[in-house]
């Protein structure tokens, strides 16, 4: 496989929050502005390129019986050392991003590209496919981060853009924003990717 | 039965290299860790405070005295300019909308607040969580210990601010009752 | 915090599903029919309760005795997965009744955030024992309402005639949301 391929896939054609609509829960959760984004789409590309590294190096000498706790101790151990030096060197992203550190765990991008991928492929290819799946996660983390942040506190990047006599709306920092921008994002995805598919055809 | 002693063998390796690597990588960030935690507090203490004055951890033996009492509270700092104590400050737990709020209020000798900051909480932005800008902190600077501190509350958001006045008032009761004298 | 103030707490105002974002993925992706989400609801909350005491006492019986607190992710998580399998091999011989019914939503449950979640934050909130029960409860409680209304208007909506590309996932958090919005009115109960 092309590793320009394996990258677009994990971007664009099996984006792991709009097409494979997995590991929602941090996507909902931290997307309050851009800054938390991206960071945990840091956070989460570095514990997808750590692992499926370990994980395709380790692939014939894992057995296939205790494949997935294997799996899940190597996963922790990643997370557990971005969390640490994210507590030394970051701080307030540390606190912002709270329990989520933690549970990038569980978060189903992950143990999902260990299964599906790199427990199958080479090195090199499981480190390009982090790469993307953790960009495809980062892209649509911060592009629900920017929306949430500029209605709902008239800001990107912390910095006022919209006009003082913007009445910032709250309700899209809240949870309920959350959930209805990335339902409506998602199907403008779906929409897109129809019209694109249709016009091949 | 081998089968299975075999597979337990390799996933307790496994276990036991990741172990050691964290152990490791614990070992290089504690330090920096525990020193930044001591630097949060001491930054805000400053900034009630001022840059000259000195902050000593309150005796443990009183410290402890007071959290028996009233178990809301964390830690309690001296503030000394060169020798002379001028003040306290105390960081103590109240309850807000969206869950605790850690506060750190100033109180200077002479029976007036010196300020205040928010440490941490988990306010709705834009309404509760204008709590930590200075526009509110402020408010609450030069009011006097002797009686219950009152401010105007922050606007949708009076669930917040009573939170915020309860830690402060129990923080002044604090100051006067068993600090002061 | 009071017993009362965290079941209200955990099942309303901070609902772990509408307002903390965890355990989305069964949320949307088991809620198709009532009878699913009964099931899943139950399965979670049996493995949410056990698996919060059994965390307890490592936490505070081996990791915090011998200052291993780093180690807290990594322990907690294989906790987890080693008992959603023994809950399942117990159940396959004890009550295959019961098996029947939550069976297929244990190998689900590991990678349930919920589960690591409400074990972590049991011990960031320093619950003691009988608080760390009753927040697990709670919050597994909170889970399963949160399934069992959206699995109702979900059941309603398929009959509903709703955009082509809102189908399915977009159109059950678009619902999510005007739920999370009814809740925020429990707000300032606790």
């Amino acid at each position: 496989m092309k590793l320009s391929k394996i990258l677009k896939d994990g971007i664009i054609n099996d984006n792991p929050t709009l097409v494979q609509l997995i590991g929602m829960c941090s996507t909902l959760a931290v997307s309050t502005n851009v800054v938390n984004s991206f960071a945990m789409g840091m956070a989460v590309i570095a514990v997808l390129v750590g692992s499926n590294l370990v994980i395709s190096i380790l692939r014939n000498v894992i057995p296939d019986k205790i494949r997935i706790p294997a799996f899940i101790v190597v996963i922790a151990t990643f997370v557990t050392i971005v969390e640490m030096f994210m507590k030394a060197y970051a701080p307030p992203i540390y606190e912002a991003l709270g329990i989520f550190l933690p549970l990038i765990v569980v978060n189903c991008i992950i143990l999902a590209r260990a299964e599906a991928f790199a427990s199958k492929n080479g090195i090199i290819a499981s480190i390009v496919d982090g790469i993307g799946m953790g960009l495809g996660y980062t892209v649509a983390l911060v592009a629900l981060g920017a929306i949430r942040e500029l209605f709902g506190a008239g800001t990107i990047l912390g910095k006022a853009v919209l006009p003082a006599s913007y009445q910032p709306a709250g309700i899209f920092v809240m949870p309920p924003g959350a959930f209805i921008l990335l339902g409506i994002m998602i199907g403008i995805f779906n929409l897109a990717r129809k019209k694109k598919s249709s016009s091949q055809a | 039965m081998k089968e299975t002693i075999k597979l337990g063998v390799i996933l307790m390796i496994i276990t036991v290299v990741s172990a050691g690597v964290l152990a490791i990588s614990n070992n290089l960030t504690k330090d920096r860790i525990a020193e930044l935690e001591m630097a949060g507090s001491l930054e805000s203490l400053k900034e009630i405070f001022g840059d000259s004055a000195d902050f000593k951890p309150l005796d443990e033996g009183k410290l402890d005295e007071i959290k028996g009492s009233t178990p809301s509270v964390l830690e309690i700092f001296e503030v000394y300019d060169g020798d002379a104590l001028i003040g306290y400050a105390i960081k103590n737990v109240s309850k807000g909308f969206g869950g605790d709020l850690v506060l750190l209020t100033g109180f200077n000798i002479d029976g007036t607040v010196a300020g205040l900051d928010v440490l941490e909480h988990s306010e709705t932005p834009g309404l509760g969580a204008k709590a930590e800008e200075p526009e509110f902190r402020n408010k609450f600077v030069g009011k006097s210990t002797s009686e219950a501190i009152t401010v105007e509350a922050i606007s949708g958001a009076t669930v917040t601010t009573d939170g915020v006045l309860a830690g402060v008032n129990e923080a002044r009761e604090i100051f006067n009752n068993q600090l002061s004298n | 915090m009071s017993i009362p103030a965290i079941l209200i707490s955990t099942i309303f105002v901070n609902n772990y599903v509408l307002a903390r974002f965890l355990g989305i993925c069964p949320f949307l992706g088991v809620s198709n029919k009532m009878e699913t989400s009964a099931g899943m609801g139950v399965a979670v909350t049996f493995v949410v309760t056990l698996s919060s005491i059994i965390t307890y006492f490592i936490q505070k019986g081996i990791l915090d005795v011998l200052g291993l607190q780093y180690l807290q992710t990594i322990v907690f998580i294989l906790v987890i997965a080693a008992l959603v399998q023994f809950v399942e091999l117990v159940l396959k011989k004890i009550s295959p009744t019961l098996y029947n019914a939550m069976g297929v939503y244990l190998p689900l449950i590991t990678t349930n955030c919920v589960v690591l979640g409400v074990a972590i934050l049991n011990i960031q909130e320093g619950y003691n024992l009988i608080q760390t029960i009753f927040n697990a409860l709670g919050s597994s409680i909170g889970f399963t309402l949160a399934l069992l209304l959206i699995a109702g208007i979900r059941e309603k909506l398929e009959l509903a005639d709703v955009p082509e590309v809102l189908k399915g996932f977009p159109i059950a958090l678009i619902t999510a949301g005007l739920m999370s919005i009814a809740f925020l009115g429990f707000g300032g109960l606790v």
